[in-house]
């Protein structure tokens, strides 16, 4: 019978076929959504879809793009943000 | 709005944000650039333009350039110096190192207060008869 902690559907079911040629259900926990812009809402680029672990492996420069607001802001964000910049100057 | 002189932002980049002067008009949608970034040819669609202007033309060099920008305020960080500005004086350093905390002194152990205390005496077996 499945366990009761597998009956969450915050586990993802993958089939497998056992060497004895049996079809069985493995349970793997799922990866996080994307990130998004905190301004525009739309999706980040640069920025990698991974579990806690898979973050820890990468470096500094390979989680977020090298640009002021990287990995918070989207471009199109970033500029609006730089925009208003430039009429405070006024 | 592209005249040399004028003071514009950098919107888009690795140098978003930083503040420059334009020097030269190179065609419809090019221009040169010198400041806070690096001397350099941008896309207008990447800067914003301020009210601002400076007298500034194509050959006035950069050392000039940097001179009036900061007189209207901006920071600007030459080759070679670093631009934190968390870097303690040589002096404050020093003086952190030489300062040894003084441990409170130790308190002598009270002395115990002994009390005579009446002894508790065994309850007596009774024998089994």
């Amino acid at each position: 019978m499945t366990a009761p902690r597998h009956k969450s559907r915050t586990m993802r079911r993958v089939k497998r076929k056992t060497p004895g040629n049996r079809v069985v259900t493995h349970y793997k926990p799922r990866k996080p959504s994307r990130q998004r812009c905190a301004i525009t809402g739309e999706k980040l680029h640069g920025v990698p879809q991974e579990r806690p672990l898979g973050l820890r492996k990468l470096s500094k420069t390979q989680k977020r793009p090298e640009r002021p607001y990287g990995g918070v802001l989207s471009s199109k964000g970033l500029r609006e943000v730089m925009k208003q910049k430039a009429r405070d100057i006024e | 709005m592209s005249q040399v002189g004028r003071i514009i932002v950098k919107t888009a980049g690795r140098d978003a944000g930083k503040i420059g002067v334009i020097t030269k008009v190179v065609d419809n949608n090019h221009v040169m650039i010198e400041g806070q970034t690096r001397k350099r040819k941008v896309n207008i669609k990447h800067i914003e333009y301020t009210a601002k202007k400076i007298d500034v033309t194509e050959n006035t060099g950069s050392d000039e350039i940097a001179k009036s920008l900061v007189q209207l305020g901006y920071k600007i960080v030459q080759k070679g110096q670093k631009s934190s500005s968390k870097e303690k004086p040589k002096s404050l350093r020093a003086q952190k190192s030489s300062i040894v905390k003084e441990k409170p002194p130790k308190k002598a152990p009270q002395e115990k207060k002994t009390t005579a205390k009446p002894k508790k005496k065994a309850p007596a077996k009774k024998k089994k008869e």
